[in-house]
């Protein structure tokens, strides 16, 4: 049991390691902010689905190459099965979450309507974010990671009650204000990383000029 | 092959010597966690020098515990560490086998 522990925390310390850098919250930031001018094409979604799913992987990787792997070496990790938890939560919350909504809705006599889903679209993607932060947090081990999950959901409520015209602009300043956030947070940590670990001069060059 | 050690003939416990090595234990654990890592990166984690993390890197490699890959970055040389199927399966065999020595000590 102990020795499982222990890798579990091996494990822990190498997903760490690659998360220092700070591309994951860069991304989500650039992921948040750009979503928005969904609402002023949708068919931005297309585009941007098919540059996340093909194109973002390299990039992502190329970047690492530059700034990451020289500083704190290459590794890569296993990718297991998500833990149950993380789809069992986030899904579970949503579903009463959006349950709990339709029926108020349903009870006032009304018709759901694009208003009405851009309304409370905010709310929903912050309990939406729940999922990652599980996720992070069952990857690292540190209860920090509850908190995008907790804060996101807790702003995405209070702007969902808040009234809006047009109601898009609730869900844009949502989106944008924690685009910006997590943008800002990405940054701060690269910069630290970089501060804090310089360029290793590879052992094996020094090697293979004897 | 791997050296192997026993505690006594009638209750004879296995323990992998190539593994049970400090430093090669070192590796291997932090191999058994990742798909794969470079020297860099191993090096970091398991505090060895150069010198050090290659002897050994060697020899798990003769035992056919990794698979070493060599490539240049950059025209420079990057060696990376997989763990093999074989090495999986040693290291979890050596999990056991000391889990089982010390499942036998009184509390």
């Amino acid at each position: 049991m102990n020795e499982e522990k222990k890798l579990k925390s091996v494990e822990r310390e190498s997903f760490l390691e690659l998360m220092q850098d700070g591309f994951t919250e860069i991304l989500a930031g650039m992921i948040f902010l750009v979503f928005p001018a969904f609402f002023l094409e949708p068919g931005f979604l297309f585009i941007f689905v098919i540059f996340y799913i093909i194109f973002m992987p390299q990039v992502v990787e190329a970047i690492r190459r530059k700034y990451t792997y020289p500083r704190i070496g290459y590794v890569k990790l296993r990718e297991g099965t998500p833990p149950k938890l993380t789809l069992e939560i986030p899904v579970a919350v949503l579903i009463i979450f959006v349950t709990i909504i339709a029926v108020l809705y349903i009870a006032s006599m009304g018709v759901i309507d694009r208003l009405f889903i851009m309304k409370w679209m905010p709310a929903v993607f912050g309990f939406i974010m729940w999922g990652p932060s599980l996720y992070l947090k069952d990857k690292t081990g540190q209860n920090r990671y509850y908190l995008p999950g907790a804060l996101m959901s807790l702003t995405g409520v209070v702007i969902s009650l808040a009234d809006f015209l047009p109601a898009e602009l609730g869900t844009s300043i949502f989106m944008n204000g924690w685009g910006l956030a997590f943008t800002i947070l990405g940054l701060v940590r690269f910069l630290l990383f970089i501060r804090k670990y310089p360029v290793a001069g590879s052992p094996e060059d020094a090697r293979s000029e004897q | 092959m791997p050296e192997v050690s026993s505690e006594d003939s009638s209750h004879p416990i296995e323990i992998d010597r190539l593994i049970h090595e400090p430093a090669r234990l070192q590796i291997m654990t932090q191999l058994y966690v990742v798909e794969e890592a470079d020297f860099l990166f191993l090096m970091r984690k398991t505090g060895l020098t150069w010198g050090n993390l290659s002897s050994h890197m060697s020899r798990l490699e003769a035992a056919g515990y990794i698979e070493i890959k060599k490539e240049f970055l950059d025209k420079k040389p990057h060696t990376i560490l997989r763990m093999t199927a074989n090495g999986r399966a040693a290291f979890n065999d050596y999990q056991a086998a000391i889990r089982k020595v010390f499942a036998d000590l009184p509390r």
